[in-house]
């Protein structure tokens, strides 16, 4: 397909307004020669348009180097509403509502915990509830359930599921103060209830991993990281329970757009203003299933935390941070030189404040956010650290993680699951699975390079290298 | 199984179904559905029936209503939708009854977890002298 993208900077192709009839802003997207290729090769430029489309967005259409075709918005997509103006899309934040990405750090280097990662895997595997439709160790009455939507990881915490330092290193302190629980429907709650802590399936994931390299040694102090450390990282969502208050929320927003005169080319993109009672509550469900979501990481990070003592008879597990992928948040950026409130939609893509940012921990302040940035199953994942770059250019956003390449379908027919844990095992990478099918789905071919992904956000000054870490062993959902 | 056709995407997963009347097009996307989920064509008996009554604006929404009501069966009971009785169909609502058996009870594994039922390139109509249509799944 060829397009009239035209390449205004390195690693930034503008989508013009006459890309597509009725854009309002025009589109950009960040990519390098070897990744805009993939881009052009699905809906990904055509999305992105259509986003530019929407009423009351201001900047640009964004689109990360990760970016593929999505439902709606493209994933790795990014754009910002004018709150008075503008609307909310219920696609513009996904069906898993606060995916995100939690690293912890420990206290084991990689030869000492290399002896016991066979029983760590077995006793994570066994600890941690995942697969489709599986339901978790707790049981919680609607009113708990109500709680932990009103308080998301706080609530965790004080129910012994963590300490007060981990909500310090949770992106929002794990709580998202818009959230009413009474906007959640009935069915969203019937299928959240069973499914806090418990990993999911798709493309999640827990990963105990090794820092492999380091770039930026000063920054890496600041998060505690170091050479050889060996860290966890949780990749997870809201699970049910945000997909249905997406899908809920579909149908209010497709049912009164009319009303406000608003039309889209595609249903998936259906939004209500900001400002509308449909708007107000959406937003309200969105930030309830994003307490959801952390607070089913803080639990799964308790038990993580036993599995290891259970096995290795100590160590101590930090959060080095906590972000959301598939959100909407209420942030002030610059537009053409002025100050505007907006709601960022991120579907797929991270926050990556700079330093001295309302919204980074206090002691991370002198440095930044850590972006947490996943790769694929059996490839490498980056600690970065957002930029005032990221904030001048994508409203303090980057990537998400590798982006796929290939569908679930063709991964499929192309790799046998015994073959692809034969070849991660000969890598030194072990690997539990709910199912063998689920596992293949994800095979690193599956994924662009993240490499590549991450090095595009690097030298474009959105979001700067600070670790880069290995995978030792794999359990995926 | 040449009435279903496992389409690509990217990230996730849809399917291509055909019919010669409505109440069949829903049936078939009902199993394409839960193929998809099993990895495969599957049997399962009748000894639940749920009845279900949907409204909608037109028969494009209404297909994908049907489809997260059977979603939400299954994630909350492990429903396995295997047939379904209609006893109204109009392009805006639906009265059904629909039949089939708890997950525990079947020898099946679920190999793709579908969450949602989405909008993306959703198409409902005729086709000379089939009803045709396409629906993608979040996965």
């Amino acid at each position: 397909m060829t397009t009239t993208l035209k390449q205004i900077a390195p690693y930034r192709y503008l989508v013009p307004k006459n890309f597509k009839k009725g854009m309002l802003i025009e589109g950009l997207i960040f990519a390098s020669d070897e990744l805009i290729g993939a881009i052009q090769n699905d809906e990904t430029i055509q999305q992105v348009a259509n986003v530019a489309a929407l009423p009351g967005m201001v900047g640009y259409s964004l689109a990360m180097p990760d970016a593929h075709q999505g439902y709606g918005f493209a994933i790795g997509g990014v754009a910002a509403a004018d709150v008075e103006k503008g609307v909310v899309s219920a696609g513009g934040v996904g069906f898993d509502i606060n995916c995100g990405v939690r690293l912890l750090s420990t206290d084991f280097t990689i030869d000492e915990l290399r002896p016991y990662l066979d029983n760590l895997l077995n006793e994570l595997f066994r600890a941690i509830p995942c697969g489709t439709g599986k339901g978790g160790r707790l049981t919680i009455t609607q009113n708990v359930l109500d709680e932990v939507l009103q308080r998301g990881a706080q609530w965790a915490v004080e129910n012994r599921f963590g300490t007060p330092e981990d909500i310090d290193h949770t992106e929002e302190h794990g709580c998202m103060i818009h959230a009413q629980a009474s906007t959640v429907s009935k069915r969203a709650k019937e299928r959240g209830a069973p499914q806090l802590g418990t990993l999911g399936s798709g493309n999640h994931f827990i990963e105990i991993q090794y820092v492999a390299d380091i770039y930026d040694q000063s920054v890496a102090n600041v998060f505690g990281i170091q050479l050889n450390q060996i860290c966890v990282m949780i990749h997870s969502g809201s699970r049910g329970l945000g997909h249905q208050v997406c899908s809920d929320y579909l149908e209010t927003m497709n049912e009164a757009m009319s009303k406000y005169n608003i039309h889209v080319d595609d249903r998936q993109l259906a939004c209500v203003p900001i400002q509308s009672k449909e708007g107000q509550a959406y937003i309200a469900a969105m930030a309830a299933s994003a307490n959801f979501a952390f607070a089913n990481r803080q639990i799964m990070t308790h038990w993580i935390r036993e599995s290891f003592h259970s096995v290795l008879k100590r160590g101590t597990l930090q959060i080095v941070y906590d972000v959301a992928h598939n959100i909407a948040k209420f942030e002030t950026h610059q537009v053409h030189g002025k100050a505007h409130k907006v709601l960022v939609h991120r579907k797929g893509a991270t926050r990556a404040f700079p330093a001295n940012t309302p919204g980074v921990p206090m002691d991370y302040l002198t440095v930044g956010q850590p972006v947490l940035v996943p790769g694929s199953m059996g490839t490498a994942s980056y600690v970065l650290v957002g930029t005032q770059r990221a904030m001048e250019e994508t409203f303090g956003s980057t990537c998400h993680g590798a982006g796929r390449a290939m569908s679930r379908h063709a991964a499929k027919k192309q790799e046998s699951a015994d073959r692809l844990i034969a070849e991660l095992k000969a890598k030194g990478i072990l690997v539990r699975g709910a199912t063998k099918s689920g596992l293949v789905e994800e095979k690193p071919e599956a994924y662009k390079n993240v490499d590549q992904v991450v090095e595009v956000m690097h030298n474009a000054g959105i979001a700067r290298k600070v670790a880069r870490l290995l995978p030792l062993g794999v359990i995926k959902g | 199984m040449e009435y279903i056709r496992v389409l690509e995407h990217p990230s996730d997963i849809g399917i291509e179904v055909h019919g010669l009347t409505l109440e069949e097009l829903f049936r078939n996307a009902a199993y394409g559905m839960y193929c998809i989920m099993f990895g495969g064509p599957y049997e399962s008996n009748r000894e639940y029936v749920i009845q279900v009554s949907l409204k909608s604006t037109d028969p494009e929404r209404l297909l994908v209503q049907w489809l997260n009501e059977l979603l939400y069966y299954f994630e909350t009971s492990g429903f396995i939708f295997i047939d379904a009785s209609f006893e109204e169909l109009s392009g805006t609502s639906l009265k059904s009854r629909i039949f089939g058996a708890p997950l525990l009870h079947a020898n099946l594994e679920v190999c793709v977890g579908i969450k949602a039922v989405t909008y993306h390139r959703l198409l409902l109509e005729r086709r000379n002298e089939l009803w045709y249509a396409q629906v993608y799944f979040d996965v």
